[in-house]
């Protein structure tokens, strides 16, 4: 059973008008975002990430297109019951920080519930504390102000301060890039941890070793997304043959167990792992099952078969444990990417006769 | 436990404590503004009617030939009638500081038994004993009297007598010495007879029931009485009628203070603009605290309600600092119209519906100048409010054609775009600072053209010294004797009667006076506002003057006027209108041919006023001239009652004028005051939202000095520009003033005048004022540090 998403963005476009004419943000954006997702969000300056938060934070509008959140389009939604749905759903991590500076740590992280009316009045302070001594600030530092308090505590405050509601998701506009290394990590921990606990995340940032510690990462270039498993696959292509390619994906889930290629079937198809793990099976002579390879994110099969025009050398099932999510891309279009990036037909032609031999490896193994 | 957002509210006002203080004190300043004149305003009617009503006022004075208590006793029992009381009235002369200044001396049978008009005993013995005298406290304006002193009087026929001065009482009805130049005292019914004159009544004092409402309802009651009264055989021989229930002082009061409100209420106008500017300003600068509230869950409604407590608050702190200091600008105010009026302030108290315009004034005028800018920032997308990249004014018009401006330097041409930046600020700091310079102007102005009016009643008194006799004398002989005084160098003879009107519908008004003088005078120039001036041979012929046509509008050149003159009736032809006032209170005057009212009188040859032109005529000569007269007619055994010098005429009328203009002026310095804290306040804001940009030009080498340049020449150039529009606006306003100021005290629109040494005077004091405003922002922007102001948030 598939899980419902959390978030889904449908063929989403922003446009700001500037005096220099129309700038096209975002470019009929499409993504699922499912719950507990740990996602970055990477790209070059105005590349479009924080356009892309602001989105799904219902900070900014889009100009086409519908962005759902559970089951609220949010895109529809008044200025007043956004900011209602916002404060109660939403919890918002800021790159600056973006105390109040005349409140204290603890009636910062109050504030969200004041404003929403959430919690017990009474109840207030003791959750604010709780939340605090979460983020690792302690009681003598709650009744401090803001600029007395280090960047990375700043930043912990606000994350406290988002989380002040219990709000499924968490959005975060480069909550790192204002702190020094050290204190970037611990930020980072704080967020692996909510995300541990279930709380949907998304974090824009700068830093790629960071975000290669999350589930699951989008690189935005020039208003489009890549999926950064894409990039990964391909590290030969361009940017723009990147957005080419991931606009002509198709994604499909695969069952733990479900077969995507049956040894001996043609095929016309190259597919790369999304999400979970595929299993390259090759069929024992005593009857059972022999799981040669795992395919983890990023990897890839059918590329043999593509490149020496055989049937399919083995079977490809989703993995026993989590299933999988596979993107296909059609044999047109791999042709057609292949002709245009020789880096990537090279890659291909490497990993076809590396992956063939395995195979033969395997076969032997097999008997 | 407070809320978190009601503590934000807080601690931004404690925390931007110069800040609050300015804006604080721009809602303080309109609001104490218009606070003391509303309560000067109320209290003052309130404390003209009281003490009025609280003296027993009559409402009818006349001047009878000798009567006794029985007739008083008659005149109780007639119609209307609700009391009436008989006294005695002689003027006297009475000797001060070597001038001769005329007293009126009060003689009640019993002074205990005085039902009307009241008398409140201040100091010494009261009532006086024989051979004393206590004079009404508004006597002593022009040299303080002290108890125990004799007061050395003449009467008209010259026999001098010493009153030892015992008391000093206060009468409410009694005219202030600036408006009728004449003292009052009050002496025994003994004292009366040893002076010399018969112990009866020739005033009767009236006050009316309530059933005579207006002035006609009183003329036609004066009218029946008097009727009744000659029928009795009594001689009227003048008479003062007032509107019943209303003090004298009413009608100019409630002018006054009309004209007072009218510029309170620009104060608070002009302090509603500050507030905007200040609240756009404090929006400015929480744009993107407001982004953030926003985000983390605040409602739009939410954010305006903050900002709405924040701008209440101003309101309530400016309220607790207007409040009392409205109250002793009130009192301040209220004491010194009353003692100008001769009036007690028994009431001194914050009326409930001034507090209630004040609270409205201090709340809701600040909250409704900031809904606009507070709602537009809290409409304000999260995206927009929280993005770093502002632009802190887009290229305009006047932007462009300043960037093409030659021959100024760099720092200057930026100071110059400086000023034009944020375009909705400098239209309301250009706003206050206009309409501050603008009433400033149109005071001087309105000043001067007071003083022109002044000028063309005076021009009636083209004389030095005039003399008046106590009765009529020969003319050759007179001005012999004053032609031989040196420096007297042209003498004139005028007489004059004493004459009220018979209206169309047969009823009659107050007593006025009409000069006859010769119609091809050079001792008089009068303005002539409608008609012609009096021409020789002109029969019956009568020139009215502008005060004179304001209390009979019904008359015009051309219109017949009837007059009774010693029980005779005559008729007049009106022929034309010259501008000229009477005192407040005193009767009126109006000029017909010497020969005709000598024919009225059947007094060739006599006159009892004679008029001397000196050369040189400085205030010295005059002096000398006027004494040496008075010696010269008295050796020769002519009674003279009163001589007066030019200089005695204008420092009367100009201390009237003078009272008002120090109003109006303290009312203009009081929306310069707004006009300078605007100013202040947007160069604190201009310099506090470009910190940054400072910061900037510091990095790049601009030192201290040229810093501070660059603000001073930005808040010079607001002051320039506001005193250039403000010279246009003070056109519409002068007229304004010179319409509600004439009719109200001259009787007629004052000519409009421009005085341009008001605009400099104004241009000194706005540019003042821009320097101070200017200089504080200008020195802290220079004293910040380059990682300050780059780090500034």
């Amino acid at each position: 059973m598939s899980i419902k998403p959390l978030i889904r963005l449908d063929r989403v476009s922003k446009a700001y008008e500037t005096e220099a004419g129309d700038f096209l943000a975002l470019k009929n954006i499409n993504l699922q975002v499912e719950p507990g997702e740990f996602i970055a969000v990477v790209g070059k300056s105005g590349s479009g990430k924080s356009t892309l938060i602001n989105m799904i934070t219902g900070i900014d509008h889009p100009s086409t297109g519908d962005i759902f959140i559970a089951d609220t389009k949010i895109n529809n939604l008044s200025e007043g019951k956004m900011a209602e749905w916002r404060g109660k759903n939403l919890g918002i991590v800021f790159q600056f920080f973006q105390l109040l500076p005349t409140l204290t740590v603890l009636e910062n992280v109050i504030l969200p519930m004041d404003f929403c009316g959430l919690y017990d009045k009474n109840d207030r302070i003791s959750r604010a504390l709780k939340l605090l001594q979460m983020m690792e600030i302690g009681y003598e530092q709650a009744g401090k102000f803001p600029s007395q308090l280090s960047g990375g505590q700043q930043q912990r405050v606000a994350i406290a301060r988002a989380l002040a509601n219990d709000p499924k998701i968490i959005a975060a506009d480069e909550p790192t890039g204002n702190l020094d290394s050290k204190t970037a990590e611990l930020v980072f921990e704080m967020f692996g941890k909510l995300a541990d606990e279930g709380k949907t995340i998304m974090m824009v940032t700068h830093d790629r070793d960071l975000a290669k510690r999350v589930d699951r990462t989008l690189v935005i270039s020039d208003g489009e997304i890549i999926e950064e498993y894409l990039s990964r696959t391909f590290p030969g292509l361009s940017e723009k043959q990147l957005v080419w390619i991931t606009s002509k994906l198709k994604v499909r889930k695969v069952q733990p167990g479900e077969v995507v290629l049956k040894r001996g079937d043609p095929v016309d198809t190259l597919y790369i792992v999304a999400k979970g793990k595929a299993e390259v099976v090759v069929e024992p002579v005593s009857g059972r099952d022999f799981v040669a390879l795992e395919l983890g994110r990023g990897k890839y099969f059918g590329e043999i078969e593509l490149m020496m025009g055989k049937t399919s050398v083995a079977t490809v099932r989703g993995g026993q444990e989590s299933g999988a999510e596979v993107v296909a891309i059609a044999n047109d279009i791999f042709k057609k990417l292949i002709n245009e990036a020789p880096s990537v037909k090279k890659q291909m032609i490497t990993a076809a006769k590396y992956h063939f031999k395995e195979h033969i490896v395997n076969e032997r193994k097999k008997q | 436990m407070i809320p978190p957002r009601i503590k934000k509210v807080l601690r931004d006002l404690w925390g931007n404590k110069g800040r609050t203080l300015l804006v604080v004190l721009a809602i303080a300043v309109g609001v104490f503004a218009f606070g003391s004149v509303f309560i000067t305003q109320e209290l003052l009617l309130k404390n003209i009617q009281d003490s009025y009503i609280a003296s027993h006022p009559s409402d009818v004075t006349l001047s009878l030939s000798d009567f006794d208590e029985s007739m008083v006793t008659w005149v109780k029992t007639q119609k209307d009638v609700s009391n009436a009381k008989g006294f005695s009235l002689q003027t006297v002369k009475l000797e001060n500081n070597n001038k001769e200044i005329l007293l009126s001396l009060i003689a009640h049978q019993n002074f205990s038994e005085i039902n009307l008009d009241f008398l409140i005993p201040l100091r010494g013995v009261w009532p006086p004993g024989e051979g004393e005298i206590a004079m009404e406290r508004n006597s002593y304006i022009g040299g303080k009297m002290n108890l125990g002193t004799y007061l050395h009087i003449k009467n008209l026929l010259d026999k001098s007598n010493d009153l030892l001065l015992t008391g000093e009482v206060y009468g409410n009805s009694v005219i202030p010495y600036i408006f009728s130049q004449q003292m009052t005292g009050y002496i025994s019914w003994e004292t009366l007879g040893n002076l010399g004159y018969s112990q009866k009544y020739n005033q009767l004092s009236i006050a009316t029931t309530p059933n005579i409402k207006t002035l006609n309802d009183a003329e036609n009651f004066t009218n029946n009485l008097t009727d009744l009264l000659k029928d009795r055989g009594v001689m009227v021989n003048g008479m003062r009628i007032s509107t019943p229930g209303q003090h004298w002082a009413t009608d100019n009061s409630k002018a006054f203070t009309a004209i007072l409100s009218v510029i309170g209420t620009f104060s608070l106008i002009l302090s509603a603009f500050l507030v905007v500017n200040t609240v756009s300003a404090i929006l400015a600068q929480h744009r993107k605290q407001i982004g953030i509230m926003k985000a983390i869950g605040a409602k739009q409604k939410q954010v305006v309600q903050l900002y709405l407590l924040m701008v209440g608050t101003y309101g309530i702190l400016a309220l607790l600092i207007a409040l009392p200091i409205a109250m002793i600008l009130g009192y301040f105010f209220l004491k010194l119209i009353a003692d100008f009026l001769n009036l007690d302030i028994n009431l001194f108290y914050l009326p409930l519906n001034i507090f209630l315009i004040e609270l409205a004034a201090a709340l809701i005028i600040p909250l409704v100048s900031a809904i606009v800018p507070i709602i537009q920032s809290a409409k304000k997308s999260i995206r927009s409010a929280i993005s770093d990249f502002q632009t802190s004014g887009k290229a305009n018009a006047v932007s462009i054609f300043l960037t093409n401006l030659r021959g100024f330097s760099r720092p200057v041409l930026l100071s110059l775009r400086n000023v034009f930046r944020k375009s909705g600020r400098l239209f309301l700091t250009l706003g206050t600072l206009i309409v501050a310079g603008a009433l400033f102007m149109s005071v001087i102005n309105v000043r001067s053209a007071m003083y022109r009016e002044l000028g063309r009643i005076l021009s009636l008194y083209d004389f030095q010294v005039s003399i008046s006799l106590a009765g009529d004398a020969n003319i050759e002989n007179i001005e012999s004797r004053l032609k031989s005084i040196p420096n007297a160098s042209m003498v004139e003879a005028r007489n004059g009667v004493t004459a009220k009107r018979i209206k169309p519908n047969g009823s009659e008004g107050s007593d006025f006076h009409i000069s006859g003088l010769p119609p091809d005078t050079s001792f008089s120039h009068p303005t002539v506002l409608s008609g012609r001036w009096l021409k020789r041979g002109g029969n019956n012929e009568i020139v009215l003057t502008s005060s004179f046509v304001r209390d009979n509008p019904d008359l015009t050149p051309g219109s017949d006027l009837y007059v009774e003159i010693g029980n005779y009736k005559y008729h007049f032809n009106v022929v034309g209108v010259i501008s000229a006032s009477s005192g407040n209170g005193g009767p009126q005057q109006i000029f017909a041919d010497f020969s005709t009212i000598s024919r009225i009188k059947d007094t060739p040859n006599l006159a009892s006023s004679y008029f001397i032109k000196t050369n040189p005529a400085d205030v010295q000569t005059q002096i000398l001239v006027s004494n040496e007269a008075n010696n010269v007619l008295e050796r020769s055994g002519i009674n003279v009652v009163f001589t007066e010098t030019k200089n005695d005429i204008i420092s009367g009328a100009a201390n009237q004028f003078n009272f008002l203009i120090f109003f109006l002026l303290a009312m203009a310095v009081m929306v310069a005051v707004v006009g300078g804290l605007g100013l202040a306040g947007t160069m604190s804001l201009n310099v506090m939202e470009r910190t940054r940009e400072i910061g900037i030009m510091r990095s790049i080498g601009a030192n201290d000095s040229a810093i501070e340049k660059l603000v001073l020449i930005e808040g010079s150039l607001v002051g320039l520009i506001s005193f250039l529009l403000s010279i246009p606006i003070s056109i519409p306003i002068t007229f304004g003033f010179c319409y509600a100021i004439g009719n109200a005290f001259f009787g007629r629109t004052l000519v409009f005048t421009v005085v341009p040494i008001g605009w400099f005077i104004w241009f000194v004091i706005v540019s003042v004022i821009a320097l101070i405003a200017s200089y504080l922002p200008a020195r802290s922007a220079s004293r910040m540090s380059i990682s300050e102001t780059l780090s500034y948030e």
